[in-house]
């Protein structure tokens, strides 16, 4: 398979890419800056995309570490946000059982090393081996991690589902 | 053949990737356990719920037009700058290189393995116990007096309680939770009607004096049992 082009990559992954900006970082503005950069970086490191079909997580590799480096920015020059309110996109309609709003509320109290996994896992589909692969994590720490932030979630989110369901059950 | 324990073990990882015997063992226990099959259904339902709520982002209309007037302008200046003659060849070596490597990286991966997740949830167990300890350590307060399985940890820190800040850990287990919050003495003094209101009516207290700080447990379920790590019989 012959390497894409960046205006291909662009095609294919922009919205994945741009979804997943969001979701780690919770603005509609940086969600935006991320996915430039990564095309950015792209182009000047097409050479080392070894494996054309690996694309897209080659892609969500770059845009994590871009993330990863504003965070350490932020930390270092102490920033406060001015509102600490997560910015969410327009037009967006409640799900029926989960309202995103308040998913994204509670990614934002996830830490990075279990809220990454979870994004990955849950928006693009990619199996354990790849977010392993990705994260360059034991696949044993990938699955606990998953399992961790999805107790969290379900706590957050879906917190009398359980009962319910065991009451409806009886 | 597996029995109950395992399987709500495999079902705390969202949509476990089972082949084989296990996904066969796993599939004939549902098959005959109603309990855990209903387990099984409400994970996966909110498995699909989460899927649909997480891809609910819509993409800024120009965004992609935006992202190729960029890289067009990037591949114009750098095509006028003209770097190494050898570029083509180059690439073509890594890309021989890459596809070696990624045909020989697909035959070394492993295979999901539930005695690795298990090790490392072990290992992150020990961690979020020393975690915690650390910071109540921090902010000078005492070690929890009761021995909680630190598999059920889901997060610590403050929040208000009756009009001041409280630091917190919760538990869940199952559908029910458990939040231990530690007060210094003469920082309150509550009827449990207003800890009710403020907590929730469902949880049921009680507190503890030790070590100078008052340690209040709020839990829904029967007790704190379900929590708290197995005791070994003596022999």
């Amino acid at each position: 398979m012959a390497v894409p082009s960046v205006p291909d990559l662009i095609d294919r992954h922009y919205q994945s890419l741009y979804r997943y900006a969001f979701r780690l970082s919770g603005s509609a503005a940086d969600a935006e800056d991320l996915t430039q950069e990564t095309f950015g970086k792209a182009l000047t490191r097409l050479a080392q995309l070894r494996d054309p079909e690996r694309a897209k997580p080659w892609l969500f590799q770059i845009l994590r570490n871009g993330y990863l480096h504003r965070l350490r920015d932020e930390k270092r020059r102490k920033l406060l946000p001015l509102d600490t309110v997560p910015e969410l996109p327009e037009q967006t309609g409640e799900i029926e059982g989960i309202d995103p709003e308040e998913l994204q509320k509670a990614l934002n109290g996830l830490e990075e090393s279990f809220r990454t996994p979870l994004i990955l896992f849950y928006f693009e589909d990619f199996s354990y081996r790849d977010i392993a692969e990705q994260l360059d994590l034991p696949m044993g720490t990938v699955m606990s991690r998953l399992a961790r932030a999805k107790a969290y979630l379900k706590a957050k989110l879906d917190p009398n589902s359980e009962t319910q369901a065991r009451r409806e059950g009886e | 053949m597996m029995d109950c324990f395992a399987t709500r073990t495999l079902l705390a990882f969202p949509a476990a990737e089972l082949v084989g015997t296990d996904r066969a063992a796993l599939q004939s226990h549902l098959d005959s356990c109603p309990a855990c099959r209903d387990s099984h259904d409400r994970e996966s339902r909110f498995d699909s719920k989460l899927r649909a709520a997480m891809i609910a982002v819509p993409v800024p209309t120009g965004l992609r037009d935006s992202l190729q007037r960029n890289a067009a302008a990037k591949i114009g200046a750098a095509w006028r700058r003209k770097t190494a003659t050898g570029f083509g060849a180059g690439l073509a070596v890594l890309l021989a290189l890459g596809l070696t490597f990624s045909a020989a990286s697909a035959w070394l991966r492993p295979a999901f393995k539930l005695e690795i997740a298990a090790a490392e949830l072990e290992r992150e167990r020990d961690n979020r116990e020393g975690t915690v300890l650390d910071w109540l350590k921090a902010e000078g307060l005492p070690g929890i007096p009761a021995d909680f399985d630190y598999g059920y940890y889901l997060e610590h820190g403050k929040r208000p309680l009756l009009g001041k800040d409280a630091a917190f850990v919760l538990f869940q287990n199952g559908p029910d939770t458990a939040r231990v919050f530690l007060l210094r003495p003469g920082q309150y003094q509550f009827p449990t009607k207003d800890l009710s209101e403020t907590i929730g009516s469902q949880y049921r207290f009680e507190t503890i004096r030790r070590d100078g700080c008052v340690f209040l447990f709020a839990y829904s379920g029967p007790s704190l049992e379900p929590f708290l790590k197995p005791r070994v019989p003596l022999q």
